[in-house]
């Protein structure tokens, strides 16, 4: 009875290409090859996209030098509304920032090893998400050039930080974090660069290869070092994500401002950010398969997986969106009440809260579709929804809380300059530079992982055999198998 | 003959396949090969335990550069806040745990993930752009699809026949000395 | 630098500001980063350039003091020591009257301008006016040297060419020399142009100013026989009646009326409070369309149409009659015949009037009804009939001659002159300061009539319209450059001493004068030896140095008042005054105002005054055409939509305003805007209300047509620069209010607001040494802005323009908050001075990532703006958002001249930092030094803010709590004090007094 249903299962299961990944690319040479020839081809596509996001990054370094040299003023910014767009945009990039690492370092640690096609797209997504992130506290600040007072040094007037204020967390989050990711990025890279280094076509390329790859040889000592510290890091890196949205979201909370001061905060912005950020990895990847004819690499398995990840993620972000409501509501502070109650859903700014609301929550409601998860279109319109709306939410959660605080007397309407256009669009413009940068001249899938892969499914597939006859399709997929195994 | 201590060779075996290599390997190390490392495109924690390794001691680092690093990061700010310059801010304590928490942990990671990351290529004694094994002709395909063997203590001329036979009984495509010329 | 040289450089200087548009553009008072695109960097940077060489030449002048000896006041120490700035006592003249004065001096500069405790006129307290007019001292736009046509000349040459004119060369009789000087009160004046009369007997000399408060003048004439002006002793006054009159805010005794009254009004409450006794509470009516601040504080505000309020006064003074039978005997038949035109349907309702009457019966000889200073002579008549019938006159009122020279009389009406004009008759015009061409009545065609004339000269502070319309022009000193005299509304000689040496070749009007009078006795034209002479003269030959210093360094001559009079009322005189003044205008009326801010336009270029907001719209940068949201629906306009205003075939644009409160069927327009002179700032700033204004109607006219300029098929819109966007409460407790009887009833109803909040943190000791606390009594607070420019001054605050305020920029440490409350048909509005509240628990400072701002012992929130690298999380934390953020460099531009304003004690900010209210810091840091150097402790009173220096009503207490025995803890201790947002447990250093206010139980459910 359970029969036909296990075999119609089967047959869906093969509707995707199950595990092993990289089926029909040859033996390894040729998939090495494969995997590495964007970086000895050269094509027009990417000079164009290239160019075009240099243009871009252009107009941020024309909006910023323009802040430095005139002063806020430049942007829209006013008294209530101290905090806007410089500050939308570092929060959203940095939670953008959060997907690279959870997919790696957090999949890892559940063994999730199909993570192993995608993560080191996710990763320099993260890295190039936090080098914007970065740039906006400072540029935000009166006075940039005196950023470095918000890090603690022996100054002779013995000035210090205030570490009761969440900013100088901040800093402490956000360095951490960015120091972390790189090393980990690096580290993962290592061994990919040493292939690049002997496969590189040409003496200058292989020694520039060369020298990133450090002389590594893929010695047994080294495996093992590399697999003990990449695990470590992996751990050290997964609560380091968790702990550096929570810090960004107590520079809101710490305030008593209403729509600020909340303590569901941390876990809300956590997710929120993963969220976002799952939905750019797709934005990226969906056109970098593309391109790339990575289809048996980046199988459809990973984007119903990534997608399965967005609504789980999304659903979460609809439970603290209800619930931060819900709290306010339930506090019976008139000031809450007014914010959540009045000043969102029908202030000034009520249809940008409306849109990002029904974007956030419903886009990923497609999810529970598998024909959908896998459609690769929707896919892509879908992760540019939530992508953009989760810029909004971020909007909502900054402009319309301090637009209409507590004596009304001081309320005011918050309307973006050119200036503030140009930095955020121009963010996205130096997130593409490094991005496509990236594409060209690093291995972007990760070559040895993907080896291992197929060679670890492709024996367990034979144990299947041996064992006993014609094996359950799951156990194609072999992702229960732990990556530690064979440790001592 | 017996080789003298100074030169006594070392051997490389090649294999197209990481079976083949696990099976050269396992035979090896039954007949008495101590000396022995292996070299393959992707890392294979199957055959770790035929290496005979010691366990690592990179975690204890690591988890000791990270307490020295929260212990310095909550350090900092009591210092600072507390000790060094105590202001009236707001008429919060001048020690407010909670609120140093935040940095502390981040000082945790941050000390942790640098131990872990110099603490890797220190212990493999990496950066070392040049290594004898790279002088071996048609090495370079190890880290693309060619899984080798290293093996050294070879003592004897027997030794040395005795390992080309064991490597070509398992599907060595070649077997040759490091540093000297192939004899 | 030698005079030679000074004016050498003046010469090419000249040359350089005579091409035009260089004019325009030579200097700017704010940076124009603030009111401009980027693309404005490179002009400002050359502008910068010109402002710098334009001010350098009078900048040595300026640290200079004066040639002649000039006394501080006395209570400071005579000799200076850097830093310690001096005291001098002077006066400064508005519409005729004096204020005295007391301007602080940093090494011979001039920074603030603060009242005179021992004039009548001010008591301590400094108004809108006089607290900017420092700033005007320094004005870049102020005119420089002296020119015919477009040649520039020297004073010199002016004064030579003065000798030539016809009529007025030697042996000219003076035929065809005409003068228009303002309206004045000096002695000084009145002997100059007795010489002038005596030595050009056929010469016409006219006085003019827009506000000139002739109704008083006019009624009393026709009342008691002579010019008299009613004077008030509102410290006596139970209940007073107002109509259409601002007597607290505006008007030349207004500091010292809103002092008695509130003084008044306190002790009424504070008996209550147990902190002191005190008579009983008094009540204020107030009849009037427009919100002014008197109205604001009124028990009872009675929203009528100015043309009506006569009505109204009528309606009161028959029921007052009435329920004084045989009292008021021969009155009785006379006003019952004067009334009968006027009290036509009267527009307030019955119970009111009859409340209303029979309290003011009630309190006959203790109670005051004063009319409106530019309302008509009819209202001024039937205020004085009633405070005659009721018997205050002799108590709370009583009159005194009008110090202005020649008050209401023929000589203070343009019309002759104009007829002369036209006929050819006028050879030569002299005009002294004022600016007839921009505010003369339209109807007299004024600046058409000036081209008939051939000679014409101006002398006034700016090259404004009249200026441009002369052909000589020759610039005025400022009065803290000048010697003078001028009498206070009570008639106190009040003196005027200069604090700096003229900064450019600038003479006063009374010089002027002096070339026409001739040498006198001592034969100098120097204003300091005229003066002096008209002393000796006064002192009757024997004049000794040491009275004259004396009164010098006090700044005014006791017992000059004029003396109390009770005249017996003309009733006989009533009938004719009253007759047709009950104009009731069907369709929309159009009032038209004195500007709080610019006054009639003499003030419009000052920059402090522009961004000020008005008191009752609180826009900024403008004035509006303020009508009722009644009728703003009738007409189908709202907020921002230009309206184009006709009345008898002159049209005018200017953009609408909704204000909750205004009377309906009624437009008020404030004057001094729409100017077109060389006042860069004021140029092109609001509408000129003055092209309607006309000789018969200078205060309400119409009706008037209104309909909403289209362009295109949408309506034409302006935006309003409004400092406050919201005025409804929300149902927030943030202001707290009562009546006196709910009061005594439950004087702890503000106890919930008070007490301390629990706290999880060990609270912090501020029982030590000084610890500075405020309280602000909203019971007192008019709204007046006074404390707004004092802070402005005393603090270096930049001003940041239209723009800036269009995007809730503006600067002010110190803001009032307007709300209005009850019904919205029938609202009442209450003021709430806003500053940094001082929390001790600051939920700014624990935010700030680098200690910017931390608690001080002694309780202050203090800002180290070296320290700032802004990142704004304090303002985002702030509740109160009182703290103010330099968006761009607002001090780099500002041309030098307008950096000698700033007070040496005070930092001037950097861009990129914020600031906020800082307690004064600086006062009280010096009196702390003074009190150690004298090893005594900080003494009661001894610390000042600006803001409660400059307060009219002394609604703000400051000192410290620790003091026992002090104001501030009396203050305190009021049952009625709370704070603001006290349910997040900042716990602030400034407290709020609830306004409890006295409403006529008869008058219950009433407005």
């Amino acid at each position: 009875m359970a029969e036909p249903a296990r075999v119609a299962n089967a047959r869906e299961l093969q509707e995707l290409e199950p595990y092993p990944v990289a089926r029909g690319l040859g033996d390894d040479a040729a998939l090495t090859d494969r995997l590495l020839s964007p970086l000895w081809t050269r094509s027009r596509v990417w000079w164009i996209l290239f160019a075009i996001s240099g243009l871009l990054a252009l107009l941020f370094v024309v909006s910023a030098t323009y802040t430095i040299a005139v002063g806020i003023g430049a942007w829209g910014n006013n008294i209530p509304v101290a905090w806007a767009f410089a500050i939308t945009d570092f929060v959203w990039w940095i939670g953008i920032g959060h997907a690279g690492t959870f997919i790696s370092a957090f999949l890892i640690l559940l063994g999730q090893r199909w993570r192993a096609s995608v993560n080191r797209l996710a990763e320099a997504m993260t890295l190039f998400a936090l080098v914007n992130a970065g740039m906006f506290p400072i540029l935000h600040l009166g006075r940039p050039w005196f950023f470095y007072w918000l890090v603690p040094y022996p100054a002779t007037m013995k000035m210090w930080p205030n570490f009761r204020s969440a900013l100088p967390w901040d800093v402490a989050a956000i360095a951490t974090y960015f120091t972390v990711s790189l090393l980990f990025w690096y580290t993962g890279l290592v061994p990919d660069l040493a292939t690049a280094r002997d496969r590189a076509p040409g003496r200058v390329r292989r020694m520039v290869y060369g020298a990133f790859a450090l002389g590594w040889r893929g010695a047994g000592r080294q495996w093992r070092q590399y697999r003990v510290a990449y695990l470590i890091l992996a751990g050290l890196a997964t609560p380091l994500v968790i702990s550096v949205h929570s810090v960004v979201s107590l520079d809101f909370s710490i305030a008593q401002l209403p729509g600020w001061h909340s303590t569901i905060f941390p876990p809300y912005f956590v997710v929120g950010a993963i969220y976002s950020g799952l939905a750019m990895v797709l934005m990226l990847m969906l056109p970098v398969r593309r391109v790339f004819h990575l289809e048996d690499v980046i199988t459809r398995q990973h984007l119903d997986k990534i997608a399965k990840l967005i609504l789980a993620t999304g659903l979460m972000l609809a439970y603290s969106y209800m619930c931060e409501t819900f709290i306010a509501w339930y506090s019976g502070d008139q000031f809450e009440r007014y914010t959540y109650l009045f000043a969102r859903p029908q202030g000034p700014y009520a249809w940008i809260y409306w849109a990002m609301t029904a974007a956030n929550i419903l886009t990923p409601q497609l999810f529970w579709f598998r024909r959908l998860r896998t459609n690769v279109v929707v896919l892509f319109v879908a992760s540019v929804l939530i992508w953009a709306a989760m810029w909004a939410e971020r909007f909502v959660i900054i402009v319309t809380s301090l637009n209409r605080d507590f004596l009304p007397s001081s309320w005011h309407f918050y309307a973006p300059s050119w200036v503030d256009w140009g930095l955020l669009i121009g963010s996205i413009g130096v997130f593409f530079v490094l991005f496509f940068a990236f594409l060209r001249w690093v291995p972007f899938v990760p070559v040895s992982e993907v080896k291992r892969l197929r060679f670890e499914t492709r024996r367990e597939a034979k144990l299947e055999e041996a064992r006993g006859g014609h094996a359950p399709p799951e156990a194609r997929d072999a992702s229960h198998i732990r990556l530690t195994e064979g440790e001592e | 003959m017996l080789f003298s201590r100074r030169e006594r060779p070392r051997f490389l075996a090649e294999f197209a396949t990481p079976e083949e290599m696990s099976r050269a390997l396992e035979a090896l190390r039954a007949a008495g090969y101590r000396e022995l490392e292996t070299y393959t495109p992707f890392d294979m924690p199957r055959t770790t335990p035929s290496l005979g390794l010691r366990r690592p001691w990179l975690p204890w680092i690591i988890a000791v550069a990270g307490l020295s690093g929260g212990i310095v990061a909550y350090w900092i700010q009591w210092f600072a806040n507390a000790w060094d310059y105590p202001l009236n801010v707001g008429g919060r304590p001048v020690n407010p745990v909670p609120a140093f928490i935040p940095a502390t942990f981040e000082g945790t990671v941050l000390a942790a993930a640098l131990a872990a990351f110099f603490g890797l290529f220190i212990s493999l004694r990496l950066p070392a752009l040049w290594h004898p094994v790279f002088d071996v002709e048609g090495f370079e395909r190890a880290t693309v699809d060619r899984f080798w063997i290293e093996v050294g203590g070879v003592q004897s001329d027997l030794d040395a026949r005795e390992l080309r036979r064991i490597a070509n009984e398992a599907g060595a495509l070649r077997v040759v000395p490091i540093g000297m010329e192939a004899a | 630098m030698s005079d030679e040289l000074r004016h050498g450089y003046w010469r090419s200087l000249a040359d350089l500001l005579g091409a035009a548009g260089l004019r325009e553009d030579a200097l700017r008072e704010f940076p124009a980063g603030v009111d401009e695109s980027p693309g404005g960097m490179s002009r400002r940077a050359f502008m910068k350039l010109l402002g710098a060489s334009a001010a350098l030449a009078g900048l040595d002048a300026c640290t200079r003091a004066p040639a002649e000896k000039i006394l501080p006041y006395g209570r400071q120490a005579p000799e200076l020591t850097p830093g310690i700035p001096l005291h001098y006592a002077t006066s400064m003249v508005v519409g005729g009257y004096a204020t005295g004065l007391l301007v602080e001096s940093h090494e011979g500069r001039p920074t603030k301008v603060e009242g005179n405790p021992e004039h009548p006129a001010s008591l301590g307290a400094a108004g809108v006016y006089e607290q900017a007019s420092v700033l005007q001292l320094y004005d870049p736009y102020r005119a420089r040297n002296a020119r015919e046509g477009r040649t520039p000349k020297r004073w010199d040459d002016f004064a030579r060419a003065l000798g030539t004119m016809p009529g007025v060369q030697t042996g000219a009789s003076g035929a065809g020399l005409h003068f228009i000087l303002r309206p004045t009160s000096s002695p000084l004046t009145a002997t100059l142009v007795a010489r002038i009369r005596e030595r050009y007997p056929d010469a016409q000399i006219h006085f003019y100013a827009p506000f000139d408060g002739r109704s008083g003048a006019a009624s009393s004439r026709a009342l008691f026989g002579s010019a008299l002006l009613a004077q008030h002793d509102f410290s006596r006054a139970r209940v007073v009646l107002a109509l259409d009159s601002d007597f607290m805010a505006s008007g030349p005794f207004s500091l010292r009326y809103a002092r008695d009254f509130a003084g008044r009004r306190h002790s009424g409450i504070s008996r209550v409070s147990g902190t002191a006794p005190g008579p009983d509470m008094n009540r204020l009516y107030a009849v009037e369309g427009m919100w002014s601040p008197t109205g604001t504080l009124a028990d009872h505000r009675l929203r009528v149409r100015s043309g009506e309020v006569a009505s109204v006064a009528a309606a009161v003074l028959g029921t007052v009659m009435k329920l004084r039978e045989g009292s008021a005997g021969s009155a009785a038949e006379a006003v019952d015949g004067a009334l009968a035109p006027v009290a036509v349907d009267a527009p307030a309702p019955r119970a009111w009037v009859d409340a209303v009457a029979r309290d003011l019966v009630d309190a006959a000889g203790s109670g005051i009804v004063i009319a409106g200073h530019e309302q008509t002579p009819a209202l001024h008549a039937l205020a004085s009939a009633l405070n005659q019938v009721l018997g205050n006159v002799g108590h709370t009122v009583w009159y005194g001659a009008s110090p202005i020279i020649e008050h209401g009389e023929s000589s203070h009406d343009l019309a002759p002159l104009l007829d002369a004009m036209r006929a050819g008759e006028v050879q030569t015009l002299v005009i002294a300061g004022g600016n007839p061409v921009y505010d003369a009545p339209a109807d007299l065609g004024f600046a058409q009539a000036m081209k008939s004339v051939r000679h014409t000269a101006y002398v006034g502070m700016y090259e404004n319209e009249t200026a441009a319309a002369c052909r000589w022009f020759a610039p005025e000193s400022h009065y803290l450059e000048s010697w003078g005299d001028a009498r206070a509304y009570d008639g106190t000689i009040s003196l005027v001493q200069p604090l700096i040496a003229p900064l450019y070749d600038t003479r006063t009007a009374d010089e002027l004068l002096a070339v026409f009078a001739g040498p006198d006795g001592a034969g100098g034209t120097g204003a300091h030896s005229l003066l002096r002479e008209s002393w000796r003269d006064r002192a009757g030959g024997t004049f000794e140095e040491r009275g004259w210093e004396a009164i010098v360094g006090r700044g005014l001559v006791p017992d000059t008042q004029a003396e109390r009079l009770s005249p017996s009322l003309r009733w006989s005189a009533l009938p004719s005054l009253l007759a047709g003044s009950a104009r009731r205008t069907d369709g929309i009326e159009i009032v038209f105002e004195r500007d709080p801010r610019v006054y009639d336009g003499s003030f419009a270029n000052n920059v402090w005054l522009q961004e000020l907001p008005d008191p009752a719209t609180k826009v900024t940068w403008d004035n509006a055409a303020v009508m009722s949201p009644a009728t703003a629906a009738k007409l189908g306009v709202s907020t921002g939509d230009v309206v184009k205003i006709s009345l008898r075939g002159r049209g005018l644009r200017a953009p609408a305003f909704e204000l909750p409160g205004h009377a309906d069927d009624a437009i008020t327009l404030r004057l001094g805007y729409g100017r077109d002179g060389a006042e860069e700032v004021a140029r092109g700033v609001g509408a000129n209300g003055y092209l309607l204004r006309t000789r018969e109607a200078p205060h309400v006219d119409g009706p008037v047509q209104v309909e909403r300029v289209l362009d295109g098929g949408s309506a034409e819109r302006h935006e309003l620069a409004t400092t406050q966007m919201h005025w409804r409460l929300h149902g927030r407790e943030i202001i707290r209010q009562t009546t006196i009887d709910e009061y005594r009833r439950d004087p702890d109803f503000t106890s919930a607001q008070s007490a301390r909040q629990p706290s999880l943190y060990e609270p912090h000791d501020y029982a030590k040494g000084d610890q500075w606390a405020m309280t602000i009594d909203l019971s007192k607070c008019t709204g007046c802005g006074a404390c707004m420019v004092a802070c402005q001054a005393e603090n270096n605050i930049p001003v940041v323009g239209r723009e800036g305020v269009l995007n809730s920029r503006e600067m002010h440490w110190l803001r009032i908050d307007r709300y209005f409350t009850g019904r919205e048909d029938e609202p009442e509005a209450v003021m709430q001075p806003m500053l940094c509240q001082h929390c001790e628990k600051a939920p700014c400072e624990y935010v700030c990532p680098v200690n910017a701002t931390v608690h001080s012992r002694d309780g202050l929130n203090e800002m180290v703006y070296n320290r700032c690298v802004g990142t704004r999380f304090c303002s985002n934390n702030c509740p109160y958002k009182v703290r103010r953020f330099n968006w761009f460099d607002y001090n780099r531009e500002i041309a030098e001249t307008v950096e000698m304003v700033k007070n040496p004690d005070v930092t001037v900010r950097e861009r990129g930092v914020m600031e906020k209210c800082s307690f004064c810091v600086q006062r009280i840091r010096r009196a702390q030094t003074a009190a150690e150097l004298e090893g005594r402790g900080v003494e009661d009173g001894e610390v000042v803010t600006a803001c409660q220096q400059a307060c009219p009503t002394q609604a703000i207490v400051f000192g410290s709590y620790t003091d026992p025995d002090s104001n501030i803890v009396r203050s305190l201790l009021e049952k009625r004090s709370y704070t603001v947002l006290h349910e997040l447990g900042t716990s602030p250093r400034v407290r709020y007094l609830a306004r409890i206010t006295n409403p006529n139980p008869a008058l219950e459910g009433e407005a």
